[in-house]
């Protein structure tokens, strides 16, 4: 069992009484000479991922209705609209936004689960599984971070979606684009 | 109740503010697991108090041994613990300290950058997801979290520990799109 599955085990009442007390001996020791790098990895992704959610980035696929709430925070918002052709397209990232939410139109009808693959490339750099979507939105959001997006600049990406229906999964649409940023 | 504290006294060594820096996260935990919010957080600077004080009073005398010294603070404490703010201004008093020994220890830890983050999450499953957010955001306990997802409270278990490695693990990685 690794030390993150262990500080999980004693910070979520998984463990007996006598293992709380020999592992709170052992954390304790570590922790005073610097050896317990999960706690501050425990301790930053949960706060982390409370702030996320509050920002409204914790899911980066969202709704229609959660792209509005988002876009309604306050937060600098910018807003992409992207064309279902798997042409070259060319997306203009704000130099300032704080979020980008990136709406892709698609029929998703009979979808029961959507997993996103992005290539760079012939090469797959990232699965996107399970992502969150609203069939009657007639489209997929994509919310980033602004800083992602930045970061991007100038990657081509080869963007593939795939529907999980009753009768199996499939392609079902593919994005090419690369992103500048502007302003 | 009035409080009087020496204004003289010094303000928290080096050494003093590195050993609670490291031992701050311990104590944390070690309250998070018994105690919600604000009272967790005032117990870990009662504890962080209590352990300034004797490295002050000369208690501990090894300092190999403070990790262990810190966590019998945290146990004597557990056991009679005040449950009201005065606790804090009372050992101030005692041991003679007018400010916090160690000066953002117990604020909210750094976070991780929140770009690597969000590239990270976004590969983890729909019940990975879930339960991350139940855990950390709606302080959800397991039971409750399975209940919700439709799993048994140990797939919560299971489900959270591999997320939480492989969060881990991408973490230390580059950011995805930055792999070319």
């Amino acid at each position: 069992m690794s030390d993150l599955e262990r500080l999980d085990d004693y910070l979520r009442g998984a463990m007996t009484d006598g293992e709380v007390d020999a592992y709170e001996e052992d954390l304790f020791a570590r922790a005073a000479t610097g050896d317990a790098p999960e706690l501050a990895f425990r301790e930053r992704l949960a706060t982390s991922v409370r702030l996320a959610v509050e920002r409204g980035t914790f899911e980066v696929h969202v709704t229609a209705a959660e792209a509005d709430r988002i876009a309604a925070s306050g937060l600098k918002v910018q807003r992409l609209e992207l064309a279902n052709t798997p042409e070259m397209q060319t997306c203009a990232v704000e130099r300032d936004c704080d979020l980008m939410i990136s709406r892709f139109p698609i029929d998703l009808t009979g979808v029961r689960g959507l997993d996103v693959e992005i290539y760079a490339g012939d090469r797959l750099s990232k699965v996107m599984p399970d992502v969150s979507f609203d069939a009657n939105d007639g489209a997929v959001f994509l919310c980033c971070e602004g800083e992602l997006a930045r970061k991007a600049a100038g990657f081509v990406a080869r963007t593939k979606l795939y529907a999980r229906y009753d009768d199996g999964r499939r392609m079902v649409a593919e994005i090419n684009a690369v992103s500048v940023v502007v302003g | 109740m009035s409080v009087t504290v020496e204004v003289s006294a010094p303000a928290p060594t080096p050494d003093e503010r590195e050993l609670c820096r490291r031992l701050a996260p311990a104590v944390r935990a070690f309250a998070q697991r018994r105690l919600r919010g604000a009272a967790a957080e005032d117990f870990a600077q009662d504890v962080l108090l209590t352990l300034v004080g004797a490295l002050r009073a000369g208690r501990i005398e090894d300092v190999s041994k403070a990790g262990a010294f810190a966590l019998g603070i945290c146990r004597h404490l557990a056991a009679d613990r005040a449950r009201s703010r005065d606790r804090r201004r009372e050992l101030m008093e005692r041991y003679g300290v007018t400010e916090l020994p160690v000066e953002g220890a117990w604020e909210e830890p750094a976070v991780l950058p929140r770009d690597h983050l969000e590239d990270c999450v976004s590969q983890l499953g729909a019940k990975a997801r879930a339960v991350l957010r139940a855990t950390f955001y709606d302080d959800d306990g397991d039971a409750e979290i399975a209940a919700g997802l439709g799993v048994t409270a140990q797939n919560v278990r299971v489900i959270r520990h591999r997320a939480l490695a492989t969060l881990r693990e991408c973490m230390d990685r580059p950011i995805s799109w930055s792999v070319r």
